[in-house]
């Protein structure tokens, strides 16, 4: 800032601001006085002139009058004389003397009166008196008391008058280059403020846009400038743009793209040097498209390069100095301080920007990871909820965390209830803990068999325990899924007695079929015999016909293929005897009662198969009444059906398996039962013709004291 | 020729029962019973050179007579043939357990039951003619 206080240029000072004239028309006033001489000071442009301090009475009265007054101001220097002079006023021709000093190169003249003048006679008053209208005898009185100083004497005032002068005038600079420097200080600061203005925008907002703009307003309010802009360049076009614009031009000024190298702005994007041009007319650089497009007139330029780290983003440009002058170098260093918060601004905007955006498109990943996770979250827990095993999921702290529907059943406790506690005060089954435990230690997956009590019934359980395992690699808790396999087990255990069964029932009539008929290959025997062997082995044949046909009509069934009726009109009563007929001779411990009508109504019905339900239950109540007794058979008519029942008085069946000796394969688990060969399967045959025949069938039984099975068949008219 | 032996045979199925009646009669001197416990009552009253059960039977089950006439000191030494239509090795171990002396799966060829019946009585013959030479 050195530069800034050295003395000012001649053609710098604008004199009339800088010579206190109030001052010097003061001093002007009490030396006038003091030395009884007449003083006016006039610049050689006429630009500053005081007024003439004047005590003489002589004078007053000249000045007093309108012409008077008018022509006393025109007491003039000759022009073009040098050097020191004498004149004369032009009112009352009195001679002044006129002392010349220069004041920055421009003169001025101080005028000193009164000369002694001996000359000057009384037909001068005269004249005066008239041409100025003043009454002649106060004039004549007056000029009799007029001090006239003598030449000398005058010319030695004047020295010391211009003396005075001078120091008056050199104060009056002195005073003036302390008023611009303060001025100049007072702009510093007022730049330093704007500095620290921007630096403190910088930090308090996040828009770039508002924040350039702010920070050049306070440039054009500080360099007291027109506009002001900041361009931005385009990489990708190699161009500058507009970023922000300021000033009157503002809404033109946004549209225009500049080439890299194009127009000032341009040169210093290319060069990276900031650039002052006073004169953008005499400058080749300026482009003059810019403001013949906006119809503004650019004067003066400052640009300066825009950087962020060592790299050239933009520039920013000041225009048109308020005033007309131009800008100041110096105002270079500030704009460049200013562009550099810019960038400052720009970088820490964009990296915010990115920051921000950055975070953004994480907080959305992150919602929408949230959403699919909540989705994903209900689905598996729907799923998890509907799902027919049962699921238990505990923490690495054994507490329970999550059980759905089935598991509460199972287990009989509730998830409201259970869910946060340990696993061991609510899960009784010590089997059950242990593997969860054992789960989460081994944190490898473990299957097993679980066998616990539901109600008064022992239930096997497929449980399959896994180990959560968490991103660590440790164990975060452990799942468990119980599948319910005790009717799958029994059906696997009947299905497998069924097969021994079947085996067993098959080889029954093959073992007569294949010993009689090596017997009549290899013995020699009589013919009565070989015809007792052959009945023999033909009976055996039509036996194992029948139980193969039952196994095909329950594959049938079982493949829902069906089986078909054939209806024919039939007398349900005219069946039971023909079946009654087959069976009466065929034990003797047993006896055949029959209570049925001579005959009924006929019904449609397929005659084979209703000759199957029949041979079926009276075959089973001979064979489940080993002991003998009565078979009642019994038909009744009633409403819409017939009721046909068939009563035996053997082992019976315990109340438990009464609804279950329709199911296929399904023996009665007794002792009693298993020293009696069946299937299991004629049963269900039974019941399947009859539902095919819209009938039902229902047993009734006690324990020891026999079974009683009834079916009924719609009474179903030909059409 | 030597005394005509004796055979109890004992099966639910009268048809199987006929069979072996009539496969075995005209060597030996057959009776027959319809379960377990008529075929112990049967085996008391005879005392038998030989045992054949069916395994599945109401009231007593082939195996367990067999248990019960091989712990009865009188009938103990009875040889058992075990006839069953199950050919499970299970039932097969059962049989031994109980202290038959053979098996026959059902159905049977006569000429092989009589076979295995003529085998079970030359070793019987064997061993008593060994037992009769130590007394000496």
């Amino acid at each position: 800032m050195a530069e800034e206080t050295k003395p000012l240029k001649k053609e710098e000072i604008d004199y009339t601001k800088v010579f206190n004239i109030k001052v010097w028309e003061g001093i002007q006033y009490k030396l006038a006085k003091v030395l009884g001489v007449t003083i006016k000071v006039i610049s050689e442009d006429n630009k500053i002139e005081t007024d003439e301090s004047n005590f003489h009475e002589f004078c007053s009265l000249i000045r007093g009058t309108e012409k008077g007054a008018a022509s006393c101001k025109e007491l003039r220097v000759v022009e073009g004389q040098t050097g020191a002079q004498f004149i004369k006023c032009k009112s009352a021709g009195l001679t002044h003397y006129c002392a010349s000093t220069y004041f920055y190169g421009k003169k001025f003249n101080i005028l000193i009166g009164i000369k002694d003048d001996p000359d000057y006679d009384k037909s001068a008053i005269q004249q005066i008196s008239r041409d100025f209208k003043v009454d002649r005898e106060k004039l004549e009185k007056a000029y009799k008391s007029l001090s006239q100083v003598s030449e000398e004497k005058l010319i030695n005032l004047a020295d010391l008058i211009l003396d005075l002068f001078n120091i008056v005038v050199e104060l009056s600079v002195q005073e003036f280059t302390t008023h611009l420097a303060n001025k100049e200080k007072e702009e510093e600061i007022s730049k330093m403020s704007a500095l620290m203005e921007a630096s403190i925008v910088i930090n308090s907002t996040r828009n770039l846009q508002q924040l350039l703009r702010i920070i050049m307003q306070s440039a054009e309010r500080v360099m007291q400038a027109e506009a002001s802009s900041v361009f931005l360049i385009d990489s990708e076009r190699n161009e500058l743009y507009f970023e922000i614009a300021t000033g009157p031009k503002e809404r033109e000024v946004r549209e225009i793209r500049l080439k890299m190298g194009e127009g000032i702005a341009g040169w210093v994007a290319y060069t990276g040097e900031s650039l002052l041009v006073p004169d953008v007319s005499k400058d080749p650089r300026f482009a003059r498209r810019v403001d013949a497009q906006t119809h503004y007139i650019t004067k003066s330029v400052i640009c300066v390069p825009l950087k962020v780290r060592n790299q050239i983003i933009g520039v920013v440009q000041v225009l048109n100095k308020i005033g007309g002058t131009s800008f100041s170098k110096t105002e270079i260093k500030f704009l460049e301080a200013l562009a550099s918060q810019a960038a400052i601004a720009i970088e820490n905007t964009n990296l915010y920007e990115h920051l921000e955006e950055r975070a953004e498109q994480l907080n959305k990943e992150l919602k929408e990871v949230n959403i699919n996770l909540a989705i994903e979250k209900r689905r598996i827990e729907s799923m998890v909820q509907s799902m027919q095993d049962a699921v238990l999921a505990i923490d690495k702290d054994k507490k329970i965390t999550m059980l759905n529907r089935i598991a509460e059943k199972i287990f009989n406790i509730y998830a409201g209830d259970s869910t946060g506690k340990p696993v061991s005060e609510y899960i009784k089954n010590k089997e059950i803990v242990d593997k969860f435990n054992m789960v989460l230690v081994e944190k490898s997956s473990a299957v097993g068999e679980v066998k616990f009590m539901l109600g008064n019934k022992e239930h096997i359980f497929a449980a399959v325990f896994a180990p959560i395992i968490s991103e660590g690699k440790e164990a975060a808790g452990s799942v468990a899924v119980l599948r319910d396999v005790t009717d799958i087990k029994e059906l696997d255990k009947m299905k497998s007695e069924f097969l021994n069964m079947v085996s067993h029932e098959l080889r029954t009539p093959l073992t007569p079929i294949q010993a009689y008929s090596e017997l009549m290959m290899t013995r020699k025997m009589e013919e009565e015999k070989i015809k007792d062997y052959a009945g023999i082995i033909n009976k055996e044949t039509q036996r194992l016909g029948a139980l193969i046909g039952d196994l095909l009509d329950l594959s049938r069934v079982e493949a829902g293929k069906g089986l078909s009726l054939e209806l024919e009109e039939v007398d349900p009563v005219e069946i039971i005897r023909a079946v009654y007929d087959t069976f009466r001779n065929s034990s003797s411990k047993h006896k055949f009662i029959l209570t049925i009508p001579e005959k009924s109504e006929k019904i449609m019905i397929d005659r084979n198969k209703i000759i199957q339900v029949m041979t079926n239950l009276l075959s089973n109540a001979v064979k489940y009444s080993p002991d003998g007794g009565n078979i009642t058979i019994h038909f009744e008519d009633k409403g819409n059906r017939v009721y046909i029942s068939v009563k035996d008085e053997g082992i019976g069946i315990a109340k438990e398996h009464l609804d279950k000796v329709f199911d296929k394969f399904y023996r009665v688990p007794s002792d009693a039962i298993k020293k009696i060969s069946g299937t299991g399967i004629g049963l269900t045959i039974v019941k399947y013709i009859l539902e095919l025949h819209n009938g039902g069938i229902a047993v009734e039984s006690e324990e020891g004291k026999g079974s009683t099975f009834v079916f009924y068949l719609p009474k179903v008219k030909p059409i | 020729m030597a005394e005509e032996k004796k055979v109890v045979v004992a099966d639910d199925e009268p048809f199987i029962l006929s069979a072996l009646q009539d496969t075995l009669s005209e060597d030996y001197k057959v009776y027959t019973a319809t379960n377990g416990k008529e075929a112990i009552k049967m085996v008391e009253k005879v005392m038998p050179d030989l045992i054949i059960l069916d395994v599945m039977m109401p009231e007593m089950d082939g195996l367990e007579a067999c248990k019960v006439l091989k712990r009865n000191a009188a009938t103990g030494n009875i040889p058992i043939i075990i006839l069953t239509a199950k050919g499970q090795i299970t039932d097969i171990e059962k049989g031994f357990k109980s202290g038959a002396d053979a098996y026959i799966v059902k159905p049977f060829s006569p000429a092989r039951l009589i076979e295995k019946v003529e085998e079970i009585f030359e070793k019987v013959e064997m061993r008593r003619k060994i037992q009769d030479k130590k007394k000496d």
